[in-house]
């Protein structure tokens, strides 16, 4: 379970509550497990604190303490990091970083979840049949 | 004295005749001559009476005599004169012997009744009892002085009174007066035997007397009185007690003896025997008195000998004897016996017998006992022995066993009577190590124990030893037993084994670890000293508990190391958990406490056994090396100034500090804050409203403003309460700051570029964490950084700006530099068809000159702005006149203004105001304002140039009533490559090279320029100001830039430039000065030439192909011809170290390319002084 956890749990970084919710509930109906933050610096302490790196980390620009781009630095600059592959989204492309993917927002679902699947796999059960997980949070 | 009475008997009776004469005599007048013996008659019987017959016959011979010649007649005469006095004198004596005879008689029995009664009184005198007599009516009338000395009545005193007033006796037991003793009769006996009675003396002393009573009777057997007979017995009854005690002890002794006693007849008969030999033996007393000796010995030769010797009269000593018990058993004993002889006769053996069987078996068991004992002596390994410390400070060797001689080198049974120092040698200081152990014994009276090394010739040996008293010596000093065991192993095992908890021990204080070890059965938690300090404890002060241990983890971590612990309990496994420790002083620390369950037999957890590691600095040095590993990583980004500060703000919270607050100077030169960090949203918001309510007053001594003004970083490892008072503005500021809880402060300088443009505040309060100068060196690295970040990104900023600047500078270059080829391609075209008109002609030349001239000053620009860029300009100074410099100005760009048909207007000062200026660059820069005021002018415009002498500087204005500047423009008016915007339609092209030029000139000449425009449409104003010399202008001749060239007078001139169009046109232009040219194109082909046309004057290209100009310059000076011809340089390189460089290899002079003919000219001029 962990294992599989590992190949398809997807970062959300993103301060923008609604933006976040809907991917929740795309990615989760989709069969990928999802975990999402709002800034950057709790982005960043996630991806060190958990054991198992997601398989995608999807990176706003810009962000309430330590913004997209210092957090791609730091996770390239992070050996245990710097292999976490990363989806830039923004509306102005030209301030991502050098060499990032990137996703230009508005977003458009198919486009992010056809990147998704390059590089997560997902979940072998099918999704619950009750609420959904990000239902049941709070 | 018989004698003496005799003698003087003799003379009484002379005496007595002789008065009785003299009497007579005397009474002669009286009597006559009648009754003349009368007197001495009596005088006679009075000396018969007193003496006796022979004084009696003495005094009748004597009166006879006498009374003849005194009394009778003739007196005084003896003879006899008549018959008469013949038969007087014979009647007389007849008289005389009757007399004397009578009395005589009389005298006799006088003296034997006297004498009967003496010796009656002597002999009841000398008899030793009391004896009284009494008459019939039973008073006293004799009483001897025993009877006196016994009643305490005299003689005198006695006599005649009452028996028994004198003689008192009461009865012995019940004190009743007793009456004496009827004669004859005896005092009955009482139940309690004799009864004897008391006497009571006169004075009350009291005696026990045995009495006895008798008649006295007369010869005719009448009875007279009575004789009482009395003696005291006291001393007897004492006597008898006494004796009788004696001989009561004396068979008590005999009977209850623990000693055997038997006394045995000459025949052997056993004649008595005591308890304690009947006991040895198991008989009555029946049984063994009466029958022989013999028969209870079991060895009868024994008893023969011991009966042989005794007979003989020899006492035995212990003869040991072996003695039949009645129940069959042998009793050894000793026998002890001598024999009481009494006139040589054989009266009986008196024996001793003593038991030794117990003894002897006593003796065997001592004797197995010692053997053993000795064998364990002997064999022992450890070393045994008494000794006795000496007065001298020796040690005195009483007894060893082998062990212990053989340990100090000797023989066993060698060391007894050595001495340690004296004889063995033993090492003094050993000694008295040992001595003082002794002492130590001595004084407590216990056994000490201590451990001693000894030296050896065989190395050192350690003794275990154990040192008791055990009493006093003959000697009277304590003699003590030792007992020591050769511990040398044991120790060096021991020093290993506690070298190896010193390595240990070092070794967990070195990396700050302690061990721990948890009973979980008891619950007892014992740990090494090591981790008391390491949980900030008091050393000894923890309670060994594994309660105790919970208390010391921080509470918010408590249910996580008790969840770790617990798994490792379950699992028997390991753990590994980190937990902060909350000190007294509200530091925390960081405690990594690995450790592993040990199961017990029944496989469930029964010890918890692990380190203890302080991990406080490992996890800080981890945090800070990840924020500043992220910090730079996130400082890379090329980003503005507030995401690069505040995504330093957000690192370094919590890893670096609890609180970030950055603060940047504005220009305006208010204070900013730029990011506030904090890891609880809520206090960052109590920040930043706490900012907004009291904001910074920069000029506090402490915080950002300091920070601002000193450039220097401030430092706070404990911040103080009386800090924060001083610190904030009121009590309710104060109150709101007390409840961020700070703890430690490091402010450091945000410094871009060398000025201190912002102050990064660092606070720690939750985390408890005091910074030190490790921390101030972080601190102060990172704002480094963050300072090298705010620069990049500006460089940045500025980095693109210029790129786009550039792409539009190459776009307009590109444009700029077509514009003159159309008109020249044309004018050509134009030549080539209107050969033979003059007019055309001129115009068509005309109109190449002048696009010509423009693409010079477009391609000079732009290597000025090559220049400017590298910072390469150089200005080549000299005193000027300002007019002058103007003048050539106004030359320069007459054709602009002539063709636009602005009305230039120049207004100078009357007095020559001279400068210390570049001539051709000030011309350069005012020509340049002009241009750039004819440009952005309408035709028809006015332009105005004035100079004014203001003090030091004079102030040249150039002004216009053009299009005037916008205002957001204006600021960047200098900055290279800008232009009003194409877009506007207006403007002449161009670079926008020209006003940088100015600037950078302005600059160069420690002056400035300013622009003023009141907007759009509404004209600008120029402003140049430039220091000027107010001293005279000095003797140095003034630079005039306008001499034309002089005429060359016909040089040989060899032309060498790898460049071929270049080469081949200044040797063109030279040839037609009337010079004689020759060309080379590469270094070689110079060196050639050089030699073969001997020019007067080369001009060499120092970058050639094949030998660089240097060195085609050092081989043409080390010719002898070389060294007089004139070298110039002609290079793109032009700076003083070029120039240097040139004149050190050989060089006469330097031109920089392109070469302006008229320097050319002029320096031809001067190399060769002759021409002129």
């Amino acid at each position: 379970m962990r294992s599989s956890e590992a190949e398809c749990t997807v970062l959300v970084v993103d301060d923008e509550f609604e933006l976040v919710q809907t991917l929740r509930e795309v990615f989760t109906d989709e069969g990928y497990h999802v975990r999402t933050v709002s800034n950057g610096r709790d982005a960043l302490r996630y991806l060190r604190e958990t054991a198992v790196k997601p398989c995608l980390v999807v990176l706003d620009l810009i962000l309430p303490m330590l913004d997209g781009n210092a957090v791609y630095a730091i996770m390239k600059a992070d050996p245990e990091l710097a292999s976490v592959p990363i989806l830039v989204s923004t509306s102005d492309p030209s301030r991502a970083p050098a060499g990032a993917e990137v996703m230009r927002k508005p977003i458009v679902l198919d486009a992010l979840l056809a990147h998704v699947e390059r590089y997560c796999v997902r979940r072998k059960e099918p999704p619950p049949s009750g609420p959904s997980e990000a239902a049941r949070r709070p | 004295m018989a004698l003496h009475k005799s003698v003087a008997a003799y003379g009484v009776a002379l005496a007595a005749v002789a008065t009785a004469i003299g009497v007579r005599l005397t009474l002669t007048p009286i009597l006559g001559e009648s009754v003349p013996f009368s007197l001495t008659l009596v005088a006679i019987a009075f000396a018969a009476w007193y003496g006796g017959t022979g004084p009696g016959l003495l005094a009748l011979i004597a009166g006879e005599v006498g009374v003849r010649y005194f009394l009778l007649p003739p007196t005084h005469h003896f003879g006899v004169e008549t018959e008469a006095q013949t038969i007087a004198l014979i009647t007389f004596a007849l008289l005389g012997f009757a007399a004397i005879a009578l009395i005589d008689s009389q005298r006799r029995a006088r003296h034997r009744s006297e004498a009967e009664g003496n010796l009656l009184r002597i002999t009841l005198g000398s008899i030793g009892d009391g004896i009284i007599t009494t008459d019939t009516e039973n008073r006293i009338t004799r009483i001897n002085t025993t009877a006196q000395a016994l009643t305490g009545w005299s003689e005198g005193g006695a006599l005649g009174r009452p028996l028994h007033d004198v003689f008192r006796i009461v009865h012995e037991e019940s004190r009743e007066p007793v009456e004496c003793l009827a004669p004859g009769a005896m005092r009955t006996q009482g139940p309690k035997g004799a009864h004897h009675p008391i006497l009571v003396a006169r004075d009350g002393s009291e005696r026990l007397i045995e009495e006895s009573c008798a008649a006295i009777r007369n010869d005719a057997g009448d009875e007279v009185g009575t004789a009482l007979m009395f003696r005291d017995i006291t001393d007897r009854r004492r006597q008898q007690a006494a004796l009788l005690r004696s001989e009561l002890e004396l068979r008590d002794l005999f009977d209850n003896a623990s000693i055997g006693l038997h006394w045995v007849g000459p025949d052997g008969t056993v004649l008595r025997v005591n308890q304690a030999e009947l006991e040895l033996l198991g008989y009555t007393h029946e049984e063994y008195v009466g029958r022989n000796i013999a028969d209870f010995h079991a060895d009868q030769e024994t008893i023969n000998d011991i009966l042989q010797a005794l007979s003989a009269g020899v006492a035995l000593h212990e003869c040991p004897a072996r003695l039949r018990h009645k129940d069959g058993s042998v009793r050894e004993v000793l026998i002890s016996s001598n024999v009481l002889f009494e006139n040589g006769e054989f009266i009986h053996t008196r024996c001793f017998t003593v038991d030794v069987t117990a003894r002897n078996a006593a003796a065997a068991a001592m004797r197995e006992s010692e053997t053993t004992l000795r064998a364990f002596y002997d064999n022992s390994p450890a070393c045994m022995g008494i000794v006795e410390p000496t007065a001298d400070g020796d040690l005195l060797h009483i007894y060893d066993n082998p062990a212990s001689s053989r340990f100090f080198g000797a023989e066993p049974g060698t060391l007894e009577g050595k001495r340690s120092l004296a004889d063995i040698g033993v090492d003094p200081a050993e000694l008295e190590g040992r001595l003082r152990r002794y002492a130590e014994s001595e004084r407590t009276g216990q056994p000490v124990q201590f451990d001693q090394e000894y030296r050896r010739p065989d190395g050192m040996r350690w003794l275990a030893a154990t040192v008791c008293p055990i009493g006093v010596g003959p000697t009277g000093r304590t003699r003590f037993c030792f007992v020591a065991e050769d511990v040398t192993e044991r120790k060096a095992v021991e020093a290993e084994l506690s070298a190896s908890e010193e390595r240990l021990r070092l070794a967990l204080d070195a990396v700050g670890m302690g061990v721990w070890d948890w009973d979980v059965e008891t619950g007892g938690l014992s740990w090494t000293e090591q981790l008391e300090p390491l949980h900030g404890l008091a050393p000894g002060t923890f309670a060994g508990t594994f309660e105790a241990f919970q208390e010391l983890v921080h509470e918010a971590d408590r249910d996580r190391v008790r969840a770790a612990i617990g798994e490792a309990l379950e699992t028997s496994g390991g753990f590994n958990v980190e937990f902060r420790n909350l000190r007294a002083n509200g530091d925390i620390a960081w405690i990594a406490g690995t450790g592993r369950a040990i199961p017990g037999p029944d496989g469930r957890s029964k010890r918890l056994i692990g380190v203890g590691l302080d991990v406080t600095e490992r996890n800080r040095a981890q945090q800070t090396s990840q924020f500043l590993a992220d910090a730079s990583a996130a400082l890379a980004v090329p980003t503005d100034l507030d995401s690069i500060l505040q995504n330093l703000a957000a690192l370094g919270v919590p890893y670096f500090a609890d609180w970030i607050a950055i603060d940047f100077l504005e220009p305006d030169g208010t204070l900013r804050r730029i990011a506030v960090a904090h890891v609880d949203p809520a206090k960052r918001e109590v920040v930043h409203d706490l900012h907004r309510r009291f904001p910074p007053d920069l000029s506090w001594p402490q915080g950002a403003g300091n920070i601002l003004r000193t450039g220097k970083a401030e430092f706070i490892p404990t911040i103080s309460d009386d800090l924060l008072e001083r610190s904030t503005r009121d009590p309710e500021h104060l109150q709101l700051v007390r409840a961020l809880g700070l703890r430690s402060y490091i402010g450091v300088p945000l410094s871009v570029r060398g000025k201190t443009l912002g102050a990064i505040i660092f606070l720690t309060a939750e985390s408890g964490h005091r910074y030190d100068e490790r921390d101030l060196a972080v601190a102060s690295d990172l704002a480094r950084r963050a300072g090298i970040a705010i620069e990049n990104s500006q460089l940045y900023g500025a980095l693109q700006n210029a790129d786009r600047r550039k792409d539009e500078f190459l776009a307009t270059l590109a444009h700029e530099l077509r514009n003159p080829l159309a008109p020249i391609s044309n004018s050509l075209a134009l030549l080539q068809h209107v050969e033979d008109d003059p007019e055309l002609l001129r115009q068509a030349r005309g109109a190449i000159e002048r696009q010509l001239s423009q693409l010079v000053r477009l391609v000079d620009d732009l290597l000025d702005v090559s220049r400017i860029t590298r910072d390469r300009l150089e200005l080549k100074r000299s005193r000027v006149e300002l007019a002058s410099v103007v003048h050539h100005a106004v030359e320069g760009v007459r054709h602009l203004y002539d063709r636009a048909g602005h009305e230039l207007t120049i207004t100078l000062p009357a007095e020559p105001l001279v400068l210390y200026a570049d001539p051709i660059r000030l011309a350069q820069m005012l020509g340049n304002l002009l241009i750039n005021s004819s440009k952005y002018t309408a035709p028809g415009g006015k332009v105005s140039l004035t100079a004014v002498h203001d003090e030091a500087e004079v102030v040249i204005r150039v002004r216009d009533n053009g299009m005037g500047i916008a205002a957001a423009m204006l600021p960047r008016v200098f900055d290279l490559f800008t232009q009003a915007s194409r877009a506007e339609g207006r403007g002449e092209g161009g670079l926008g090279i020209g006003l940088s030029l100015v600037k950078r000139l302005a600059q160069l000449h420690e002056g400035t320029v300013t622009v003023e425009s009141d907007g759009l449409e509404r004209g600008s104003e120029f402003t140049v100001r430039l220091p000027i010399l107010t001293a005279a202008p000095a003797a140095e001749p003034e630079h005039d830039a306008t001499v034309p060239p002089e005429r060359g007078t016909g040089r040989r001139v060899l032309v060498v430039d790898d460049n071929r169009d270049s080469a081949d046109s200044l040797a063109m232009l030279l040839d037609l000065e009337g010079h004689e040219t020759q060309i080379a194109y590469d270094g070689h082909d110079a060196l050639a030439r050089a030699e073969a046309f001997r020019p007067d004057l080369i001009l060499l290209d120092i970058g050639l192909p094949d030998l660089d100009g240097y060195e085609v310059c050092r081989a043409i000076r080390a010719q002898s011809w070389g060294k007089q011809m004139v070298v110039i340089a002609q290079t793109g390189w032009g700076q003083a170290e070029d120039r240097r460089r040139s004149r050190e290899e050989g060089f006469d002079s330097h031109l920089v390319k392109p070469i302006d003919h008229g320097a050319l000219m002029r320096l031809m001029a001067a190399s060769f002084p002759a021409a002129h």
